[in-house]
């Protein structure tokens, strides 16, 4: 749940309850108020009674005024008592029952004793009660709409720094090297929220620039104690025994890996550097069918099968990147082929595809790109799809693997960069 | 054919000049850029072999030495750079070729005589061996005058095997100058084998000698003797 909702969530259920608890006590404390000033009121008319009786020895004349009615009826048992009550009378013009406050108390007139009933008619009351209500309701939305707008665009735009930071932690990309600009806030902890965030990228970026700095020195120091042990090879060919033969090859082909793996390392340091910045027109039709050309010997060397279907289809990207790709993913799909197995490749507008049938991997597909990844059996560097993945992330081409119908499938989309 | 190494890695030098001299080129040694100054400035030379990052300068101030003296020589830069930047640098200031560390030194042999081949303008752009031939710029090899039918790929071996005769070539060298270093077909040699067998098939069926040996587990190696 986003911060806002949740906020509003409680802000509004707490509003409402505490408006409901007060509008129920708002309307006893009142009604409560507005009987006692209706008892009052028959107070007075109790005691206008009482005194007329005493005045006159006899019953006033009942009567029947407006909201007002006073009558008398004879009781026979001597104690009565004093009572109030609410009661529903029956209003012969408005055809209706009507709430009325009774009060009721004995009369003693020459030892008879009558109840005296004094009726006011509580219309008024709920009348005004209901007023009373009604602009407490009209508050009540006036209220809770107002939560809701100041929770929506006053908080919005209190957290809006906030959401600033976050967009800008998103969008925070170690390749790029740019550093993080961030709004100031004038709010103490947004700010703080910053610094420490800046801190922290600056520090990530320091150390990734270290690690880089690191791959790429260790890589171009290898070159040398590299290139001195393949010369020595190729001298100590020249006279070897053949006793020798098999270690020479195995140093040989050892020195060849570490050699590739080298090279494969500078090569992504270098993609992460942005030192293959200028792009190109490049038709991947004419560079692929190129491409077929130069693996031809190693296709047919494992008789494997190879169909495609290419549409003339032009990207703007970095001739060398776009060439590193395409061998990678060709000497992938034979690499991790069967024997007399097939190869096939697509090239539409919106993507390229290169699919191959090969034995299941020996891990989880979703590391298939990461460094040093591969197959058990597997004697390559376990950079090649890696460098796939950084010179796509590099062009912005998004690049997916999956496995359909039992085949190894490489996804490049391609919308977004045809030219 | 003379040749200046300018390498500061002296076991790298060492195996280059045993290499090169093995194929008849003369070779010196300049293990820093006021040697390698020095030298140049003293003598004139075929070919210089020329490291980037010297401990007291850059190579690449050589190179505009060269070029402001209007010297000759052919120039192969051989760096453990390999950047972008630096190959075309070099090249744009007029180093004749780029060879990355770690290279084959066959590769290398092949490199410097291409250079030299292609210095001695109006001179020789036809190499021999016996009475096999290569005109270079027709890219066609010949057999006693009558040309022999080669794909690009038997063409390209059988230059390379020339230019390192009387050497015993790895097939990692051969994989690698035939295919380049981004075929990471990780040592899967037969399709050598192939192209090999099928130069010597074309060589022998015009009546050569079997130049073309098979040194056992090793490489090849072409020889007449």
């Amino acid at each position: 749940m986003k911060l806002l909702s949740k906020y509003s969530r409680v802000h509004i259920i707490t509003a409402c309850t505490i408006l409901l608890i007060s509008s129920f006590a708002y309307y006893f404390i009142i009604r409560t108020i507005l009987l006692k000033q209706i008892d009052k009121d028959l107070k007075v008319e109790e005691q206008e009674i009482l005194d007329y009786v005493v005045a006159n020895k006899i019953l006033p004349h009942a009567s029947d005024y407006k909201h007002q009615q006073i009558r008398f009826q004879k009781i026979k048992s001597s104690v009565a008592f004093r009572s109030t009550v609410n009661t529903m009378e029956y209003d012969a013009k408005l055809k209706e029952y009507e709430p009325y406050r009774r009060l009721s108390f004995p009369v003693r007139i020459n030892n008879e004793t009558y109840e005296a009933s004094v009726y006011k008619s509580q219309v008024e009351t709920e009348d005004l009660l209901q007023l009373i209500m009604l602009i407490t309701a009209v508050l009540f939305i006036v209220l809770l709409s107002l939560i809701f707008i100041i929770n929506r665009f006053v908080l919005g735009k209190l957290w809006q720094p906030f959401f600033n930071t976050l967009l800008q932690l998103k969008k925070f990309d170690l390749q790029s090297m740019q550093p993080l600009i961030l709004t100031k806030s004038s709010i103490e902890e947004f700010e703080e929220l910053n610094r420490s965030v800046t801190q922290m990228t600056d520090k990530v970026r320091k150390e990734f620039e270290i690690l880089k700095t690191f791959t790429d020195n260790a890589s171009h120091e290898m070159q040398t104690p590299l290139a001195i042990i393949r010369s020595k090879l190729d001298l100590l060919i020249q006279s070897s025994f053949e006793t020798q033969v098999e270690q020479l090859q195995a140093i040989y082909n050892a020195t060849g890996r570490l050699t590739k793996l080298n090279q494969t390392l500078l090569l992504l340091a270098k993609i992460d550097n942005n030192q293959y910045q200028k792009p190109e027109v490049v038709s991947l039709k004419t560079l692929l069918e190129s491409k077929f050309q130069q693996f031809d010997e190693l296709i047919k060397g494992k008789h494997l099968t190879l169909k495609y279907d290419l549409q003339e289809v032009c990207i703007s990207i970095n001739k060398d990147l776009v060439e590193l790709l395409l061998n990678n993913l060709l000497s992938n799909a034979i690499k991790h082929n069967y024997q007399r197995g097939s190869i096939e490749c697509i090239l539409t507008a919106e993507k390229f595809l290169i699919a191959n049938p090969g034995p299941a991997l020996s891990f989880d597909s979703a590391n298939i790109f990461d460094r040093f990844k591969k197959g058990s059996n597997s004697d390559g560097s376990g950079l090649g799809l890696a460098v796939v993945k950084q010179i796509c992330d590099a062009s912005n081409l998004p690049v997916s693997y999956f496995l359909l119908n039992d085949k190894h499938v490489f996804q490049i989309s391609l919308a977004g960069k045809i030219r | 054919m003379k040749i200046l190494v300018v390498e500061d890695e002296k076991e790298l030098s060492k195996s280059i000049v045993t290499y090169l001299k093995e194929i008849n080129y003369v070779c010196e040694v300049a293990i820093d850029f006021d040697t390698a100054m020095s030298k140049i400035q003293l003598y004139d030379y075929d070919c210089i072999l020329l490291d980037i990052t010297l401990p007291d300068g850059s190579g690449l101030d050589i190179i505009r030495y060269l070029k402001a003296k209007n010297k000759m020589e052919g120039v192969l830069i051989i760096s453990a750079k390999n950047s972008v930047d630096d190959r075309i640098e070099g090249l744009q200031l007029g180093a004749d070729d780029y060879l990355p560390k770690p290279f084959h030194l066959p590769e290398l042999s092949a490199r410097v005589e291409a250079i030299i081949r292609r210095k001695n303008f109006g001179g020789n752009t036809v190499i021999c061996f016996n009475e096999i031939s290569i005109d270079t710029i027709a890219k066609v090899a010949y057999f006693s005058d009558s040309p022999l039918e080669l794909t690009k790929k038997e063409y390209q071996l059988l230059l390379y095997l020339i230019a390192n005769k009387e050497r015993v070539i790895s097939k990692n060298a051969i994989a690698e100058h035939l295919w380049g270093d981004e075929m990471d077909m990780a040592n899967n040699y037969d399709f050598i084998y192939t192209h090999i067998k099928n130069l010597r098939k074309k060589l022998m069926e015009k009546g050569t000698a079997d130049y073309l040996r098979s040194v056992y587990g090793m490489g090849y190696k072409f020889t007449d003797r």
